[in-house]
């Protein structure tokens, strides 16, 4: 048996091997880099009645993301994408789940050859994506102080961020109300089980505050204490908790009002909050600096901003900003 | 240890040598770089005081416990279990078998899923349990249910494993020498196999510990009661970082312990026949 | 006295034997592969359990198929060395000894002396703190065999005990052998298939053939043709 041929043949699929793993694994990192192709004009701009014309800046010649100082490890795993000069790559924060699928849709209707892709999360868990090398085009922001430390760190183009609409929380129950909640005062009573979100999430930091006003204002701070031990979970997102009421494992869940209100008829019971002690969540919309693809971002964003895309965030229950 | 290097062909040797030392560096360096990289992320200073959280304890705490319970069950029933599964042919055996390997392809989160449908408070069986006040569903029992859920097959093929391919010859002589199967199970079966069940237990202790998909869905994130350090991991990501880069290094060095008392394990002689 | 009556339906065809073994006697099975010799030990000892039959060992019923008697393993009292001597490699030689007398839970002083008296016989004293798994093929024999006396067992049955040992380990089994058996006269029951074997050690020899009794008689008397009988 000529064993050296086999020798010969083995170093030749090891060395190959070795290749393609590292192709492998170059390309991983490729893809949150952005290739350096040259950003196309924006395509002709369909007349919008109302919309006022963002004024572009010249796109940079080379897009490459900051270079944070630090090389942290993302948790939460980077969609591959590989950035178009059409589709944008929007982050959204979770709470826009339903609503950002017709906002897409109406997207394109209005910008032929544009589209968006909705990546939606908690916003925490985005920031940090994006502060770790994430590509993206547009942040929609649920918090503000998230939104600050964004453009203190220099990822934002800082004027393009605009407060994009607003939200309240509300409580909801499941349809069959299995913990005979009635009133917020119910919160407290011992056995039921809430579900809100982490601190670290921003509708997570609402309720705390909307807590710590009702108990200023209506309630004391034994009501306090009661409702926060009869916390089972802290979710990682607003959705979840949605679901978890939903799926009937809760009795009552701290959520925005417009994942009630868009929720199908007879979903869930809610209970109002008392505007005087319920918290305002401001949401942001910005372009980041690294965008490969500022004209068609800056007309998402003239979109989104635009009386259809804040018509339909009306119809699933965001306000308007005041 | 083949001797091809030995070979008179001297530029394929050379080649071939080149060809496997790049292989095996490349290999290595995209295992170790991210592990090593945690640590070169956070200082000593940070890291020993952020030991002192009460965040990094609890959850340290919380998974030591849960874990040491989840490996306690599935050693105590899985033993016999696997010790009657593998030495009786029973109807339905072939179906048992698969069943036992499920958990290890079932992505985690879907097992939480199925978890929470069956034991949920409105779950199929959960809703019979609520009506005498028992929950399942974000409470530490949820945690060691789903870690048993993902890590039993671990020990459950290696003890089946072990007992088939123990030599049936010891204990029928033990048998024919006047002693009763419960002695003969004590006295010979398990010490003859005790360093394979060993090196299972650990592996099923490292996957209860490192459980992150099936907890989070069925038990919740609670610090304290269901919060476990995959978890407060994952959490501490999008917060307070300090914490997240701690936890993570208390699991990778938990996991070098772990490697290294199975390879230990493993390289002693076990006669099975 | 044993009395074997097995009937079993084996699968390419019936066992079906019947024998008798003396107190003091040692019968020799012989038979090619798959004859059934193993499975005839294993029906005496009850590790197997015959279609229909009746074994006895001095007047006590182990099993009869007549009357739905059918001893557990444990309490027939038999020793018993399989084909894979099964020493166990985890214990000491000692121990391997003792673990029929502690399994009856007898004395300790019982026990030492049982065990002393055999080492003496096997003449492995200086192994006695040795463990199993460091012993050589032929000391594992005696060990077994040693084991397996220890028990005072009714009836001593030996499957293929001397292939692995060298001339000189097997010369000194068979001696232990024939010693114990006619010391405690008890019956024997010995398969092998070399010749030589039955012709130093047996008092009678069976043949098997494909379930059935060929031939019986004494090891002198054996017909030249079956003198091939292949391993």
């Amino acid at each position: 048996m000529d064993k050296s041929y086999h020798v010969y043949r083995f170093t030749a699929i090891s060395i190959v091997c070795a290749l393609l793993i590292i192709a492998a694994f170059f390309a991983g990192c490729t893809t949150t880099t952005p290739q350096p192709t040259t950003v196309t004009a924006a395509t002709t701009v369909p007349v919008q009645p109302t919309t006022t014309t963002v004024v572009s800046k010249p796109a940079p010649t080379t897009a490459m993301p900051l270079t944070t100082t630090s090389s942290s490890v993302t948790v939460t795993p980077v969609p591959t994408y590989a950035p178009s000069t059409s589709t944008l790559i929007v982050y959204t924060a979770a709470s826009l789940k339903g609503v950002s699928t017709k906002l897409g849709t109406q997207f394109s209707a209005a910008y032929p050859g544009h589209s968006a892709v909705f990546n939606l999360d908690g916003t925490q868990a985005l920031k940090t994506q994006v502060e770790n090398g994430a590509y993206a085009d547009v942040f929609i922001s649920a918090s503000n102080s998230y939104t600050n430390t964004l453009k203190s760190e220099g990822y934002f183009i800082n004027d393009t961020v605009k407060p994009l609409t607003t939200n309240y929380l509300i409580v909801i129950l499941p349809a069959s109300n299995p913990g005979k909640i009635m009133t917020l005062a119910d919160l407290a009573k011992p056995g039921v089980k809430i579900a809100m979100e982490d601190k670290t999430v921003p509708a997570g930091t609402a309720t705390y505050a909307v807590l710590a006003n009702l108990s200023k204002s209506t309630y004391n701070q034994d009501w306090n204490k009661s409702v926060f031990s009869n916390v089972v979970t802290y979710e990682t997102s607003e959705p979840g908790v949605a679901t978890k009421v939903s799926l009937g494992e809760v009795d009552a869940g701290f959520v925005y009002e417009s994942t009630f209100t868009a929720a199908p008829k007879d979903s869930y019971l809610a209970l109002n909050i008392p505007k005087a002690d319920n918290y305002l969540q401001t949401y942001t919309i910005g372009v980041l600096k690294q965008t490969q693809n500022t004209g068609a971002a800056q007309e998402f964003e003239s979109f989104m901003l635009s009386s259809v895309g804040q018509q339909t965030l009306k119809d699933y229950g965001f306000r308007a900003v005041s | 240890m083949t001797r091809w290097f030995l070979r008179p062909d001297n530029s394929r040797r050379t080649l071939a040598v080149i060809g496997a030392a790049f292989l095996i560096i490349v290999v290595t360096l995209y295992l170790a770089l991210p592990v090593a990289a945690l640590f070169f992320r956070i200082t000593p200073d940070l890291f020993f005081s952020s030991l002192s959280d009460p965040e990094v304890q609890s959850a340290l705490r919380l998974s030591l416990i849960t874990s040491i319970i989840s490996l306690g069950i599935v050693i105590l029933v899985g033993t016999p279990f696997a010790y009657f599964h593998s030495r009786t042919a029973y109807p339905g055996k072939m179906i048992v078998d698969t069943l036992i390997d499920l958990p290890l392809v079932l992505p985690p989160a879907v097992a939480g899923v199925a978890l929470l449908v069956l034991y949920g408070r409105v779950g199929f069986i959960g809703r019979y349990l609520n009506l005498f006040g028992i929950t399942l569903a974000f409470t530490t029992v949820a945690v060691i249910m789903a870690q048993i859920f993902v890590s039993s097959p671990f020990y459950l093929r290696q003890a089946k494993s072990l007992f088939e391919q123990l030599d049936p010859a010891y204990e029928h002589t033990a048998r024919t020498l006047g002693a009763s199967p419960l002695r003969i199970f004590a006295t010979i079966t398990i010490p003859l196999t005790a360093s394979g069940l060993v090196s299972g237990a650990v592996m099923t202790f490292g996957r209860a510990l490192g459980e992150f998909g099936a907890t989070i869905m069925f038990a919740g994130n609670l610090p304290g009661v269901t919060q476990t350090m995959p978890l407060a991991v994952y959490i501490g990501m999008e917060g307070n970082f300090i914490v997240g880069i701690t936890i993570s290094i208390l699991l990778v060095l938990i996991s070098f312990a772990i490697m290294i008392v199975v390879r230990f394990l493993a390289s002693r002689e076990v006669p099975l026949a | 006295m044993l009395e074997a009556d097995i009937h079993k339906q084996l699968r390419d065809f019936s066992l079906n034997v019947n024998f008798q073994v003396k107190p003091g006697e040692i019968l020799i099975l012989m038979g090619e592969n798959g004859s059934g010799k193993s499975t005839v030990l294993n029906s005496i000892s009850g590790l197997l359990t015959p279609d229909t039959g009746s074994v006895s060992l001095a007047g006590t019923l182990l099993f009869n198929s007549k009357h739905a008697i059918d001893m557990p393993v444990e309490d027939r009292n038999i020793g018993y060395v399989l084909q894979n001597p099964a020493v166990f490699p985890h214990l000491t030689v000692r121990e391997n000894i003792a673990y029929g007398l502690k399994a009856r839970h007898k004395a300790k002083d019982l026990v030492d002396t049982r065990i002393n008296h055999w080492l003496m016989v096997m003449e492995i004293e200086e192994l006695a703190q040795v463990k199993a798994s460091n012993l050589s093929g032929g000391q594992k024999q005696k060990v077994a065999l040693a084991r397996a006396l220890a028990i005072e067992p009714g009836l001593l049955m030996l499957d293929e005990p001397f292939t692995a040992l060298d001339t000189e380990s097997r010369q000194s089994v068979q001696e232990a052998v024939r010693t114990s058996v006619s010391d405690l006269q008890i019956p024997c029951l010995v398969v092998t298939h070399r010749v030589a074997d039955a012709n130093n050690l047996g008092d009678r020899v069976y043949i098997l053939h494909q379930g059935f009794n060929r031939w019986e008689g004494r090891p002198s008397d054996m017909p030249d043709g079956e003198m091939q009988l292949p391993a």
